[in-house]
């Protein structure tokens, strides 16, 4: 197998009140997402991976090879910040062409390739405005082109879609996706946002209060969350504790049953608690047994809230946490 | 004034060389504390940017130097390298002493300005142009450097307007060699009674820093946003303690005028106590401290009574964003005190003989002062704050006493106590329009420089000190305005 692109091994890095011990591997071409909630430790193992802070332990490799001791302008990894970390006072062009000039770059070559990037992000229109004349979305794309720019092996982004609204995020995430997919880039995406990295990334590892709590491909961490906290994270709402699962007739333990796991429509009587319309479909609170169950899908006609419904409960289909 | 200087005055005046030495050293003098300054603040705004012992107590007393009394200062030199100094080194009459004065007043303003600039081009910046594989001296100069010119440029401007039309410490340590136009401005009225020369010279004067003030205003004005210091990074204990080391050394290294000042008012011709001071409770040869401080007060709390409604005025004309209260804003800066008072002389020659002419002429120098301190703090209001109060019916003027006021009171009182200190330190204005029975503690102060003698000069010292404190207290007044705001 190839080297990967990027790997932290061992690393340690202790802050008052925090803790950070990870290793992780990102294999070239690749996206991995480091997904946690605010104060896991993520955005601080970027930084490790970008050299802006040392670990106290541990060692970083660059494709094979240890730069844990390299300062961040000798890493050559691009990184796309929060805030966007925009130069004000230079122009669109002259933030995308930074690192290039950095690099010692001919003019001819950096011309060429940050009218190749205008191009591809749709910047050109805007290429003598400096950041403050841009808005939100724009700033993301000339953030993201700069850090590509120099066609860096490795990209490290910390919550790029963070500051936008949820309509724009939809847009740029695909058009991330594309251009991370084209340029061929590893990648490191932190967020705190489960759909983000399902949809962005070949793989995501959890974090929790600094540690590693289970790492593989999107589906299959979705599907078989290790444990509860992980399982509630991620999104799901159906984690039953030892009493709801003996109620239900589940096996000792706690459970998670997933949508598939319940069928509305025939069965047993639920009574509905509570009806979100959602569009295409429905969300809706059911109470089983006594116990709160969620159930989301296409549904008509909309039942009403007090009402019974009949629900059939698949239990072979429920998860052990 | 200005028909009195443009006439005879100024071709005669332009055409003199002694006064050309003059304004060429003025420039000199204004330009080389203005580099130096920047560059000790710029070191000195990046080591703010760390958590150090001490820290908050030396960013609070960064601001202490720009209300010590002019007087106060030039006596502090003298006692700290004047002819009968601490030090045994008589440095009067040395551009050295001069340069220090200038870096003792404006390191701690060009030290904030630069400091927040810093805190909001963040470690973001440098840290992204990092990743872009710039070294920490190439990410200073591409990145850092750009966006700090402003504040550089401002700082130095401002440095440059004090420095260039400074009175007090050039008039008593500069001898004839070193005087600045201002002093020129003094002597030539004080001495020859020449209303045209002096008028003139203050035109010369006034061109200069009206020139460098717009361009302090270009500045200040790409310096947008408010300038929040940020939160201090962590450093290594060890590296901390040794930067605390530094910074406070260079603190006393700078401010030893000061202790200086406090340790000579101690050492009176009956030896090391309390003589000094217990020689002005009981009279003494000069003006009684207890008449000179009565003058004081009295002149300047009538100042600070006309002072806070024009400042108050002027300053909602200028937070609801009037032309010409920004205009306004900027004569203060380019009107020198002692101009000031060739001023109302000139203008209203039947005031001499009230000594509403003194108020008056306070009041001048403190409304602007008063006024910045509060633009900034109505200038942050919500507007929704006053749209809510009209939409529950209250007028312009309700608005104001009912929201306005009582949001901003914290900076009405920062501005109170800073015009407060600018008018009980005033030197230059009131050495022109002073007369014996309204002798103030800064003439009292400077008379007893000019007499031989050690008890007058201990007295000197041991009224200074009074007058220091009086100054702290209120800048401890106006700090603590300023951290409610």
């Amino acid at each position: 197998m190839a080297e990967p692109a990027l790997a932290l091994v061992g690393v340690r890095h202790r802050r008052p009140g925090f803790g950070l011990e990870l290793g992780l591997e990102v294999a070239p071409g690749q996206t991995l997402a480091l997904l946690g909630p605010s104060g896991s430790g993520k955005t601080t193992a970027l930084k490790i991976a970008a050299g802006l802070e040392s670990p106290e332990a541990g060692r970083v490799f660059l494709g094979g090879r240890e730069v844990t001791a390299l300062p961040p302008e000798r890493r050559g990894v691009g990184m796309l910040f929060q805030n966007y970390a925009l130069f004000p006072h230079l122009t669109v062009y002259e933030n995308i062409a930074f690192g290039l000039v950095e690099r010692g770059w001919r003019r001819d070559r950096i011309r060429a390739r940050v009218a190749e990037l205008l191009e591809k992000t749709g910047l050109g229109p805007h290429r003598e405005k400096r950041p403050g004349e841009l808005s939100g979305g724009e700033q993301q794309r000339v953030a993201l082109a700069r850090a590509l720019a120099p066609r860096p092996p490795v990209l490290l982004l910390d919550e790029p879609l963070g500051a936008l609204d949820l309509r724009l995020r939809e847009a740029l995430l695909l058009e991330l996706k594309r251009v991370l997919r084209d340029e061929g880039v590893a990648a490191l995406y932190v967020t705190h946002d489960q759909a983000e990295a399902f949809v962005l990334a070949h793989r995501v590892l959890i974090l929790r209060d600094g540690s590693p709590v289970q790492e593989g491909v999107p589906e299959a961490v979705y599907r078989r969350p290790k444990d509860a906290w992980t399982a509630r994270f991620l999104g799901h709402k159906n984690v039953l504790d030892r009493e709801a699962a003996a109620r239900l007739g589940l096996p000792p333990g706690t459970w998670l049953l997933p949508n598939a796991a319940l069928i509305p429509g025939e069965g047993e009587p639920a009574r509905v608690e509570e009806v979100l319309f959602l569009g295409p479909r429905v969300g809706l609170w059911l109470v089983l047994r006594g116990v709160r169950l969620y159930w989301e899908g296409p549904l008509e006609p909309l039942p009403q809230p007090g009402a019974p419904l009949p629900l059939t409960l698949r239990p072979e289909r429920g998860v052990p946490l | 004034m200005i028909r009195r200087g443009l006439g005879p005055g100024l071709a005669r005046a332009l055409a003199d060389p002694y006064y050309w030495g003059r304004f060429l050293w003025s420039l000199e003098y204004g330009l080389l504390a203005s580099l130096l300054v920047i560059a000790l603040a710029l070191p000195l705004a990046y080591a703010l940017r760390y958590r150090f012992p001490g820290r908050a107590l030396l960013v609070a007393l960064l601001g202490v130097p720009f209300v010590m009394p002019t007087i106060v200062v030039a006596a502090g030199f003298l006692a700290l390298v004047g002819p009968r100094g601490l030090l045994g080194v008589d440095l009067s009459g040395t551009v050295f002493v001069l340069v220090w004065a200038s870096v003792f007043y404006n390191l701690g303003m060009a030290a904030r300005i630069l400091h927040g600039l810093l805190a909001r081009t963040g470690e973001g910046l440098e840290a992204a142009a990092r990743t872009l594989g710039a070294t920490p001296f190439r990410a200073f100069r591409r990145v850092t450097l750009p966006l700090l010119w402003p504040g550089i440029l401002a700082a130095g401007g401002l440095t440059f307007v004090y420095t260039f039309a400074s009175f007090g410490v050039p008039l008593l340590l500069g001898g004839y060699r070193y005087a600045t136009l201002e002093v020129e401005v003094y002597r030539l009225l004080a001495y020859q009674l020449d209303f045209a020369g002096a008028s003139a010279l203050v035109l010369w004067q006034a061109a200069v820093l009206a020139l460098v003030s717009a361009g302090y205003l270009w500045a200040g004005g790409r310096i947008a946003g408010g300038l929040q210091p940020g939160e201090p990074r962590a450093l290594a204990p060890g590296a901390a303690r040794w930067l605390s080391a530094l910074l406070w050394m260079g603190f006393f290294l700078v401010t030893a005028p000061l202790w200086a000042l406090l340790l000579e008012s101690l050492r009176g011709p009956e030896g090391f106590g309390l003589g000094n001071y217990l020689r002005l409770l009981s009279g003494g040869d000069g003006v009684p401290l207890g008449q000179a401080l009565a003058n004081t007060l009295r002149f300047s709390l009538g100042a600070l009574l006309l002072a806070a409604p024009v400042g108050l005025a002027y300053a909602l004309a200028a937070a609801r964003g009037s032309r010409l209260a920004d205009l306004a804003g900027l004569v203060p800066l380019f009107v020198s005190p002692v101009s000031l008072g060739v001023g109302y002389l000139l203008a209203y020659p039947r005031l001499r003989a009230s000594a509403l002419v003194l108020v008056l002429a306070y009041a001048t120098l403190a409304y602007p002062l008063f006024a910045r301190s509060v633009v900034p703090a109505l200038r942050g209001l919500a507007p929704e704050l006053l749209e809510a109060a009209a939409t529950l019916g209250a007028g312009p003027f309700r608005r104001l006493l009912r929201v306005e006021l009582p949001l901003v009171r914290p900076a009405l009182l920062s501005g109170a106590a800073l015009a407060l200190a600018s008018a009980i330190g005033e030197f230059g204005a009131t050495m022109l329009l002073v007369r014996p029975e309204w002798t103030t503690l800064t003439i009292a102060i400077y008379q007893r420089l000019g007499r031989p003698g050690i008890a007058n000069y201990g007295e000197a010292m041991a009224m200074s000190v009074l007058l220091a404190a009086l100054s702290g207290l209120l800048f401890a007044a106006f700090a603590k305005g300023a951290e409610l705001g």
